[in-house]
């Protein structure tokens, strides 16, 4: 074992009952350093070719980050990954919060969990000590019951209880996982694997100090120290904190890019209703905050008028405003909150959901959907309280909701008609709320991101359009020399796109908020370089972390290839090729044509055949993992 | 003249505001007076005046519709809106 990590894997096996410990050597864990690199290694290493999502042979994977737990801000997260149950291919979600600190504090690098408890249970982690225990009992209740009474069982109130509410039992297929009860891993469906496990909670506990892993403790703390003061000093990381997620409400609106009715316009007339200042006056009633980050931009929301709204669940997002409001045309912030506080209790998915919800919604106008298969409900744009009810169909799979848990690209096939026109997703991830009309990048983001439409797999076009700005200037120790206008399509975006991608996978693997690292926020490259070396005494520089990000998107990549994957997953819904039908990019559409030049520039850039779209040989070999080339015998 | 300091723009504001109201004719004065600004007075004269960096600056609407920041002419009682390239997108140019 080297410093930074503990050279330990927990093996969970749910059919046998039994537990047991694995180590990682030193070169592997330099390989793969933690989050979403060690999980991608372990599904590929675990899974085996066309496991059933929902079967025994799927594997869950949960990997704290190689700086979660340290005292430096942002440094909290811890990847989720399994083959996914909504995409079939790659399935990978981060979450911050505390859960992932916790496990570091266990002693542990990761959980593989592997078969079927045959009745339902959960899982006990104090230190070293792991025991699966009877969890029948808490089958079918509530997260904020299931928290009480599991802390209570181990004896324990500080207890991290990792958990799943209705919507992984369900099996919904983009059902969520929480912890704390307002943390959430929520993409790709991985609530639902847990669920099919019959899985409910893991509980953590740890007692060993994650500073005294690191090579040089007192240079990290330092570290952390100044960028905690850096916080109120940088113009981004203030933003966040002040503002929080839904400050960019506002702005996108008026550039254009707010989705707006299931992505047909990109501006609302309500919007002025869903804003940061809005959010304040209206459900706001505190900040909350991540394991030792300063930027506090969390928030905690309440609500007692018409909708009841607990502020145990944590407040709604700007994806969540943005999904349940300007894509379902509405303008209450009381009922997004109230479907964001569902979405909570029920561990579902807050993007997935409320894009089924807009879809099902425009199914509804066109007469896909009617109100027989909605148990009387008019589920038309800018019904908060139908949309509120969808939420609980979807959740319980009552009516038209258990279609709708299959996610809206199976939806839309059994719907017929022009549903898939109207299923916002790729893969069958659906779009987060970030239009790629007027950001091509997110848009390539969106469709060669390997567990689907992701808006954090790269960073935002306007970001790097002025070489003059913060977050450019930012980006400038990765390698990007060109400021790009955010509409531009072409082999030169393709060109920073592929280094942002690969410092967006780094950031997933070290345990780094997307909120955190230039060139979206205030920790510069060189702070991040910094805390890798004083954590494991590695003499790593920025394009080693780039080397790390890009091997762990080939890795996740070769998972897709073995599993039938090709170019043709690489797609945009057809919207997006369509004008905008309102706000100030209106008549704006993308080129298809540009589109997938752009998209041949990126494979060649990438070193990934033109046609499938698969790592070649000779790429694999270059970033050290050859063996993956085998797995889907690359050439 | 109401303006609207977007996303982290509003750091650059000594009182750390979002909203903010402006006297035109002050800010005409006070461009003139530097030898900065003579004549219209457009978006880009009042974020000189706020002094934003004009790096951080991605999208300009007047009353809600997005311009080129060089090219509109203000009036007193016109809403400007600045945002940053996080959380905005992009104004268009002439």
């Amino acid at each position: 074992m080297g410093y930074g990590f503990w050279g330990r894997i927990l093996r969970v096996d749910l059919t046998g009952g039994k537990i047991s410990e694995e180590e990682i050597d030193d070169t592997t864990y330099r390989l793969y350093p933690g989050g979403k690199a060690l999980a991608a290694y372990l599904l590929l290493k675990n899974i085996p070719p066309a496991a059933d999502p929902l079967g025994p042979e799927n594997v869950l994977v949960l990997a704290e980050g190689l700086l979660t737990g340290a005292p430096f801000s942002t440094a909290t997260r811890f990847t989720a990954a399994a083959r996914s149950p909504l995409t079939g291919g790659y399935g990978e979600s981060e979450a911050g919060g505390f859960w992932g600190a916790e496990l570091k504090m266990a002693g542990w690098d990761a959980i593989v969990i592997t078969g079927r408890s045959e009745r339902p249970a959960y899982l006990r982690i104090t230190d070293d000590a792991a025991e699966i225990r009877d969890g029948a009992h808490l089958w079918g209740r509530d997260p904020e019951e299931v928290q009480a009474v599991v802390r209570e069982e181990v004896g324990d109130k500080l207890a991290r209880v990792l958990q799943i509410g209705l919507g992984g039992e369900n099996r919904v297929r983009f059902a969520a996982i929480t912890h704390d009860l307002r943390h959430y891993n929520g993409r790709t469906g991985m609530g639902a694997v847990m669920g099919s496990k019959n899985l409910k909670a893991i509980s953590v506990r740890g007692s060993r100090k994650v500073l005294d892993l690191a090579c040089e403790p007192q240079s990290l703390s330092e570290l952390g120290r100044k960028l905690a003061k850096q916080v109120k000093e940088h113009p981004q990381s203030w933003d966040l904190q002040v503002k929080g997620t839904p400050g960019l409400t506002r702005g996108l609106n008026a550039g254009g890019i707010l989705p707006t009715r299931n992505f047909r316009s990109g501006a609302f007339e309500g919007a002025e209703d869903l804003t940061w200042e809005a959010y304040e006056k209206e459900i706001f009633t505190a900040r909350r905050s991540c394991y030792a980050c300063a930027v506090r931009c969390k928030r905690e929301v309440r609500v007692a008028d018409r909708y009841q709204v607990s502020e145990a669940w944590g407040g709604p997002e700007y994806e969540t405003v943005a999904g349940f409001g300007s894509d379902c045309g509405i303008n209450d912030l009381q009922a997004i909150a109230k479907a964001n506080e569902l979405c909570g209790r029920y561990t579902l998915d807050t993007i997935s959901t409320s894009s089924t919800v807009a879809f099902a919604m425009e199914c509804f106008e066109h007469g896909l959907i009617g109100a027989e298969d909605t148990g009387g409900l008019e589920l038309r744009f800018g019904n908060a309280d139908a949309m509120v009810r969808a939420v609980e169909m979807i959740a319980r799979r009552e009516h038209i909701g258990d279609l709708l848990a299959e996610g809206s690209r199976r939806a839309a096939a059994v719907l017929g008609g022009n549903a898939a026109h109207f299923a916002m997703h790729v893969k069958g991830l659906d779009l987060p709320m970030h239009e790629p009309r007027g950001k091509v990048g997110v848009g390539l983001g969106y469709a060669v991101g390997e567990a689907g439409a992701d808006h954090l797999v790269a960073y935002h076009d306007p970001a790097l359009a002025n070489p003059e700005s913060v977050s450019f200037k930012g980006a400038m120790p990765l390698g990007i020399t060109e400021a790009l206008p955010p509409r531009e399509l072409s082999r030169r975006k393709a060109v920073n796109y592929a280094v942002l991608e690969s410092w967006s996978s780094a950031g997933k693997t070290l345990g780094m908020c997307y909120f955190g690292p230039a060139p979206r926020s205030f920790i510069q490259v060189e702070d991040v370089v910094a805390a890798v070396r004083a954590a494991t005494g590695w003499d790593v520089t920025a394009q080693d972390l780039l080397r790390v990000g890009e091997r762990a998107t080939n890795l996740a990549r070769v998972f897709n290839i073995r599993e039938g994957f090709s170019r043709r997953d690489d797609t945009l819904p057809d919207r997006l090729f369509q004008p905008l039908e309102g706000g100030a990019l209106a008549g704006v559409g993308m080129s298809r044509e540009e589109f997938e030049r752009t998209l041949t520039d990126l494979y060649e850039i990438k070193g990934w055949d033109p046609v499938t779209s698969a790592p070649t040989r000779r790429r694999l070999q270059e970033l050290g993992i050859e063996w993956a080339a085998d797995l889907i015998g690359a050439g | 003249m109401r303006v609207h300091l977007g996303g982290h723009l509003s750091w650059y504001d000594p009182g750390k505001r979002a909203w903010l109201e402006l006297d035109a004719r002050t800010v005409l004065e006070a461009g003139a007076s530097q030898d900065r600004q003579s004549g219209p007075l457009t978006p880009a004269g009042v974020a000189r005046h706020l002094g934003l960096p004009r790096g951080e600056i991605a999208l300009v609407a007047v009353n809600g519709r997005a311009v080129d920041p060089d090219a509109v002419q203000l009036t007193p009682d016109d809403r400007v809106e600045f945002y940053p390239p996080i959380g905005g997108g992009e104004s268009p140019s002439e």
